[in-house]
């Protein structure tokens, strides 16, 4: 035994416990001088304790004690009657256990539950609405080639800034997403002149309408009017010649 | 018999209006707690106080006991660690640093030769005090442990810490009380070269 195993030894021990060391101790510290010291000491801390401990441990609360700790038993049982069932006491120790952790663990998932089914909803209603006010924002060109209904009503002013061959005839304002906006456009006779993906066209768009060459439709002289979508980035996603009645 | 029920069943009956087995758990419990709180304090006001608050509480609340969590010992123990703190913190000038061989003269003068009586005296105020001086946390492992002859277990049970923590704070106080032993004129020769330490 070296002198450490002996000092994590002894001071594993109550100083109860060091009248009934084993022979190793014993052994050891008759051959080191050091440890015979620390474990004589030990027995002297002891030795002290224990006269302590006989000369008090004879004392006694006094008997007036007893009397008020009896009084005040009466009045306990008087005020919670035999009958009295013990109340459940729900301890934190009970809610680190695994049953707080089962009722959180299912308070966590209906919670996730409830915001799924929230957030479906409410983006089930939001398309909706888009629909609704999309709908009508899809111009009848085939009935009424000349006054598309647009949700914007067009402020036609075509006769003056028709000068220009290329200058916009009517400008309408319909901010959309553009790339609805086409996919949508494409059944009403516009052809797309770029390749839109709900990425690259994100964003709104105006249809314009425009007064155009008529080389660039049909090959003869004068004009030819047409419905741009103009994106908000300034390119034009698709176009449609407008029948002249 | 009450005499032969455990506290558990004593207290079982208690609470369900027996006086008699509440009258036999006290007396058989009321001295440990009462020293106990006469160790920690010094003061014999103070543990009359304390031992009468921790059997009212338990008259009051013993319905709440636990017999899974701590022996009702333990559990005693710890409620009389409480109302000890409580009462010190309330009366500390009076209750501590009070010299126990004042209180207890009679006491620690047991019957026989009477300069052995004296010395024994001498011996067991001046181990008192220095377990008096002691930081709370180390006094009571000390008073446990040593005086009570609790096992660590025990003591950890009551002071609601880790066995180890025990064992550290009782070697800790050792080695505290030894210095202040060490110190004192009134301690036998033997116990004041307790500094000696192992050099490995």
């Amino acid at each position: 035994m070296t002198c450490r195993e002996f000092i994590s030894k002894v001071e594993g021990l109550t100083l109860a416990e060091l009248s009934s060391a084993d022979a190793e101790l014993l052994t050891h510290q008759g051959g080191c001088a050091s440890c015979g010291a620390l474990l004589r000491e030990k027995h002297a801390l002891a030795g002290a304790m224990r006269v302590l401990r006989s000369s008090t441990n004879t004392l006694e609360a006094p008997a007036v004690v007893e009397q008020n700790v009896l009084r005040a038993f009466r009045h306990s049982a008087a005020v919670h009657p035999t009958a009295t069932r013990r109340v459940p006491v729900l301890r934190w120790s009970d809610l680190l256990g695994w049953k707080g952790y089962a009722a959180a663990a299912a308070v966590v998932a209906i919670c996730l539950g409830l915001g799924l089914w929230f957030a479906q909803r409410s983006q089930g209603t939001s398309q909706q609405s888009r629909a609704k006010t999309e709908q009508p924002a899809q111009p009848d060109v085939r009935q009424n080639a000349d006054t598309p209904q647009l949700p914007v009503q067009a402020s036609l002013s075509n006769s003056n800034k028709s000068k220009s061959e290329t200058h916009a005839a009517a400008s309408q304002h319909a901010p959309v997403a553009t790339a609805s906006l086409v996919q949508s456009e494409q059944a009403q006779g516009y052809t797309p002149l770029m390749l839109c993906d709900p990425i690259s066209c994100s964003g709104d768009a105006e249809v314009v309408r425009m007064e155009l060459p008529a080389t660039a439709a049909d090959g003869s002289a004068g004009t030819q009017m047409a419905d741009v979508i103009v994106g908000d980035d300034g390119l034009v996603r698709a176009i449609r010649i407008v029948q002249q009645q | 018999m009450l005499t032969e029920q455990t506290d558990e069943q004593l207290l079982t009956l208690a609470m369900s209006g027996d006086e008699d087995a509440f009258t036999a758990l006290y007396r058989r419990r009321q001295g440990p707690i009462y020293r106990f709180a006469l160790h920690m304090s010094g003061s014999p006001q103070v543990a009359e106080e304390v031992t009468q608050d921790v059997f009212v509480f338990l008259a009051q609340r013993g319905r709440d006991f636990d017999a899974s969590r701590a022996p009702l010992g333990a559990y005693l123990f710890g409620v009389a660690r409480n109302y000890i703190r409580r009462a010190m913190e309330r009366s500390f000038s009076d209750a501590l640093h009070t010299t126990p061989a004042e209180d207890h003269a009679d006491s620690l003068i047991a019957d026989g030769d009477a300069l052995e009586d004296i010395a024994r005296g001498q011996l067991s105020s001046a181990i008192w005090k220095a377990v008096l001086s002691l930081p709370e946390h180390y006094r009571e492992v000390v008073v446990l442990c040593d005086l009570h002859e609790s096992s660590y277990a025990e003591a950890a049970a009551a002071i609601g810490c880790a066995i180890g923590t025990i064992r550290s704070r009782l070697h800790r106080a050792h080695e505290m009380l030894a210095k202040k032993l060490q110190s004192s004129a009134a301690v036998a020769p033997d116990i004041s070269g307790m500094a000696a330490r192992c050099p490995s």
